[in-house]
């Protein structure tokens, strides 16, 4: 099977049909499953509501390109932080930041920040691979800072509470933003990143301030709404698409029927290329929890520990390697029955191995072969794969520091959880 | 014979554009609509639901969209390097297993579909069919496009290259 | 249609004749059935009860493996791990899945099965599960069912009562329920009900609930006491009104084909490890949602039990719309077949006299 996979990549065969033609091909050959569950499985992987924000915020971004707005959004970064070197590839990770205290996936996450600021990074002069490099990456910490989907999804699975699973990811996150942020500003100084080098004179900053306050608006929107319960993130995404598309025809004017045809239809299309990998990774998925794989690879693994140390060192590795090929809900309801009885029994705080297994999990959304974060980066920045991989390996070879920091220093996950109460 | 092919995947591509055109607007506006509602205090419960179908529509008449403008998402560092030779066969054998997982979606989405004409939405009791209706017909519009692909393959004389289908250029 | 007269299908039965000795003949290779659900599988190691469905299918593997020394072998996809609800039940009726349990869905396949979510319809508990296990009104629906989706029932366990749970203030009668945005599950009964007592319906996804709670998109839910602990929607909301409004299912359906293949001694058996099973999730869901979990809730909502001079004030304002609604969509027929045998459910068990 593994082999079939990689064949199947080699030779160019798209990913998405890869990720299909695996179970298929298991399923016809070696089960004598009915093949009708393909089809079921197929349409349930992507009959889910928080996917939506896939088209609205690739369509926000199409429409805030064509207008101006974007352009408006740059020259204001490159106002307040141009000076520094590689500065909008910070912006990008503390903008992943903000935006992880909003949403609760981490595609929704690279869908809306990828679609606005790739265009802007490479405006400014960084590649395409780059761009779409930090902004896989970034996006990793939507799910860590609170809201997380998946942070609900486990305290239903384990029964350890939201608030304090929200609670406890907020410094992990940071941590995690942090290592990506140290990364890009070595970057910055040896790749010799873009900088600003020209001054702006009071009077061009006043105007650009002054061009900017439309554009300003699309974040703080889509940040006041969300908080203030208005909208769901999901729906911030078609709300940013309205106000866009107001402001690029009465004040911009720059918006023509023909580009917003062909807005709607690109938005549709680079979705529909994310959508058919994850409907087709929900059927790989299924196939692993049907043989059982992840609870055999756990038990093997687990069978030859002697101490706390060891153990969270082998779960780690089990997770970095389940996160790369399996789905990530799929992950946690699989792993978590086997392996909290045991990190409880080492002593592991339920809460702190908890954020250990999520942190690290999600870091899979970034790798291949089976990365929805990397899949729904690439098509916006309409670049290759191949070239992609390598710039985003560094970021996540930083992520799995800070993931490493976090096993071992339980108080980046324990201290704000403590003093909030929820534990003792 | 290549030529009407090639006519048929255009008309499919011109069909599915404007079909996609339709769904990515029609869900834009359901969700605003949605939150115009809720905001007067005037829920609307069935627009989730409309919005979560259309959402499968993208997905499969958008592939079929994204796989004539060949822009799903592959590995291409290897092929391109191959001999010709390698490549070209690499290219088929590509081509024929696309083939075969289409096939299968097309057989059992259909089949899929027909058993869902009894299953009704949750909130919107319209018979499932339609909705899963989006898998087959997103694959029949693939394998036209695959079909011309496989025998424009064979009958072209110049840069095999140009037949990768993560390649970014149009047909 | 209403399901034919429970005294013909009786004749019928006894007109064939009957076998000196039962049947016991066993497969003749091990039987492998996978049976799928929705709940944790936390019990035993992380908590100190099992859910309900977990429990449900334990206690059919046990018995069905026990009974069938082994011949049938059923293996366990808790958790939701192999796909949603929805998604599970669609592989049961397509026969890629064999058995699964679960709650709110069937309706989705077999329109008469959301007859019994008409709101204040039981009045305790004894009478829906006695219903569910000896009516013969709902036996003939459920062979209906069968013939009509490909899908065998066996057996109805309990989800729980459902209540509402708000941010905006206590609700005692209908009214304070008004101007108040609900989340409801997908189904148009719920949203009838909702709308009908004035609050106003959304449907969100359970996995955003929470998030929604929080954030104010919406203000209330309804669920069983089990569910709440499960979301831990106790963490975002403030008032518990225990009014019980819907008696929710965990059903368990099997794949048709697959069960009549079986001799006829494993398909008494896997019958009768149904209902065993549904009365295993009733107890777990008892000590659930009654104990366990109501003390947990309790402690972060103020509760609220309504007296019968309220809940009454409930029924009268909701059922009439639901009954409405259900007798356009099932036929007058149907419904009042329905009430019938629930009403003499009541009296057997003693309720009416
Ligand atoms: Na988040
Ligand atoms: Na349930």
């Amino acid at each position: 099977m593994v082999f079939l996979f990689v064949i199947l990549l080699v030779i160019g065969v798209p990913i998405a049909f890869v990720l299909g033609l695996v179970p298929l091909i298991y399923l016809l050959f070696f089960k004598g499953l009915p093949l009708i569950a393909i089809a079921s499985k197929l349409y349930g992987g992507i009959d889910n509501y928080v996917l939506l924000a896939l088209p609205f915020f690739i369509l926000a971004g199409n429409i805030m390109n064509n207008t101006g707005i974007t352009k408006d959004l740059v020259n204001f970064a490159r106002l307040l932080v141009g000076r520094v070197r590689g500065a909008l590839a910070q912006v990008n990770i503390v903008v992943s930041i903000a935006f992880a205290g909003l949403t609760g996936a981490a595609v929704a996450d690279t869908a809306a920040i990828g679609s606005i600021l790739i265009p802007a990074m490479k405006e400014e002069g960084y590649s395409a691979e780059y761009s779409a490099a930090v902004t896989t990456a970034s996006s990793v910490i939507g799910p860590i800072i609170p809201p997380s989907i998946i942070m609900v999804i486990y305290a239903s699975v384990t029964g350890e509470s939201v608030g304090a699973l929200f609670m406890g990811g907020f410094l992990p996150g940071l941590a995690v933003a942090l290592s990506l942020m140290i990364l890009a500003y070595i970057y910055a100084i040896r790749l010799n990143h873009p900088k600003r080098t020209e001054r702006i004179s009071a009077k061009e900053a006043f105007y650009i301030i002054r061009r900017s306050v439309l554009a300003m608006m699309v974040p703080l929107i889509i940040i006041g709404g969300i908080l203030t319960g208005v909208f769901t993130p999901t729906e911030a995404a078609a709300v940013a698409c309205l106000y866009a598309f107001l402001v690029g025809v009465f004040y911009y004017k720059t918006l023509t029927v023909k580009n917003m045809i062909d807005s709607l239809i690109d938005a549709g299309r680079v979705s529909a290329t994310i959508l058919l990998i994850i409907s087709a990774s929900q059927l790989f998925s299924m196939v692993l929890t049907i043989e059982k794989i992840p609870e055999h690879i756990a038990e093997v693994m687990t069978s030859v520990i002697t101490n706390k140390y060891v153990f969270l060192l082998v779960v780690n590795v089990l997770f970095f390697f389940m996160g790369m090929v399996m789905e990530i809900s799929a992950s946690v309801i699989m792993l978590t029955p086997i392996l909290l009885p045991l990190a409880m029994e080492y002593g592991v705080h339920p809460l702190h191995f908890a954020l250990i297994m999520l942190v690290n999990l999600n870091i899979g959304l970034t790798t291949p072969p089976v990365g929805v974060c990397l899949f729904t980066a690439v098509p916006i920045a309409k670049c290759s794969v191949e070239k992609m991989v390598p710039k985003v390996m560094p970021f996540v070879i930083a992520e799995m520091i800070a993931v490493l920091f976090i096993t071992y220093v339980p108080e980046i996950t324990l201290f704000l959880p403590r003093l909030t109460g929820f534990i003792e | 014979m290549v030529k009407y092919l090639k006519q048929a995947s255009d008309i499919v591509h011109v069909v599915t554009k404007w079909w996609l055109f339709v769904y990515v607007l029609s869900v834009t506006i359901l969700a605003i609509v949605g939150v115009f509602f809720r905001a007067i205090g005037n829920s609307l419960s069935w627009n989730e639901e409309l919005m979560r179908w259309i959402l499968i529509g993208i997905g499969y008449i958008g592939a079929a969209v994204a796989l004539k403008e060949r822009s799903h998402i592959g590995i291409e560092f290897f092929i391109t390097r191959m001999k010709p030779k390698l490549r070209k066969f690499s290219i088929i054998l590509g081509y024929l297993t696309i083939v075969l997982f289409l096939l299968v979606v097309l057989i059992y989405g259909y089949k899929s579909a027909d058993v869902a004409w009894r299953q009704k939405g949750s909130i919107l009791r319209v018979p499932m069919y339609w909705v899963k209706l989006n898998l087959p017909l997103g694959s029949l519009f693939m394998l036209v496009h695959m079909t011309y692909f496989t025998v424009g393959f064979f009958k072209e004389k110049g840069d095999d290259r140009e037949y990768l289908l993560s390649g970014g250029h149009d047909f | 249609a209403a399901p034919a007269a429970p005294a013909e299908s009786q004749q019928a039965a006894s007109s064939e004749a009957i076998p000196d000795m039962i049947d016991m003949t066993m497969p003749s290779s091990t039987v492998t059935l996978r049976l799928a659900y929705d709940d944790p599988t936390l019990w035993p190691k992380q908590a100190n009860v099992p859910d309900p469905e977990h429990a449900q299918a334990l206690l059919f593997k046990d018995y069905v493996e026990s009974q069938t020394g082994g011949a049938v072998k059923i293996d366990l996809y808790g958790a939701g791990q192999l796909g949603t609800y929805r998604e599970t039940l669609e592989m049961v009726q397509q026969g890629s899945m064999d058995i699964n349990i679960g709650t709110g869905s069937l309706g989705s396949f077999f329109d008469p099965f959301q007859i019994f979510t008409i709101p204040y319809l039981f009045s305790s508990d004894d009478i829906a599960v006695g219903y569910f296990e000896r009516s013969e009104w709902w036996a003939d629906l459920m062979d209906q069912m069968e013939d009509e989706t490909g899908m065998k029932y066996l057996g109805m366990g309990q989800n729980g009562w459902r209540n509402f749970t708000n941010n905006v203030r206590e609700i005692r009668k209908p009214e304070d329920l008004k101007g108040i945005k609900f989340r409801v599950m997908q189904s148009p009964v719920y949203v009838k009900m909702i709308e009908s007592m004035g609050g106003s319906a959304v449907p969100i996804a359970w996995n955003e609930l929470y998030t929604a709670l929080q954030t104010g998109v919406v203000d209330g839910e309804e669920n069983p006491i089990s569910s709440i602990a499960l979301g831990k929607l106790q963490e975002v909301q403030k008032y518990l009104t225990m009014d019980g409004h819907v008696w929710s299912e965990n059903v368990m359906v099997m794949n048709a084909a697959k069960f009549n293949d079986m001799p006829v001694g494993v398909q008494q058996i896997l019958v009768q490890g149904g209902m065993l099973a549904a009365r295993a999730n009733n107890v777990a869901e008892r000590m659930v949602s009654n104990i366990v979990k109501f003390e947990e809730v309790a402690k972060q909502m103020q509760v609220y039990f309504p007296t019968a001079g309220e809940k009454a004030e409930f029924r009268k304002v909701s059922q009439p719309a639901v009954i409405e609604y259900l007798e356009g969509e099932l036929g007058e027929d149907m419904v009042n077949g329905f009430l019938t045998s629930v009403q003499q459910m009541e009296a057997e068990l003693g309720w009416r006299r």
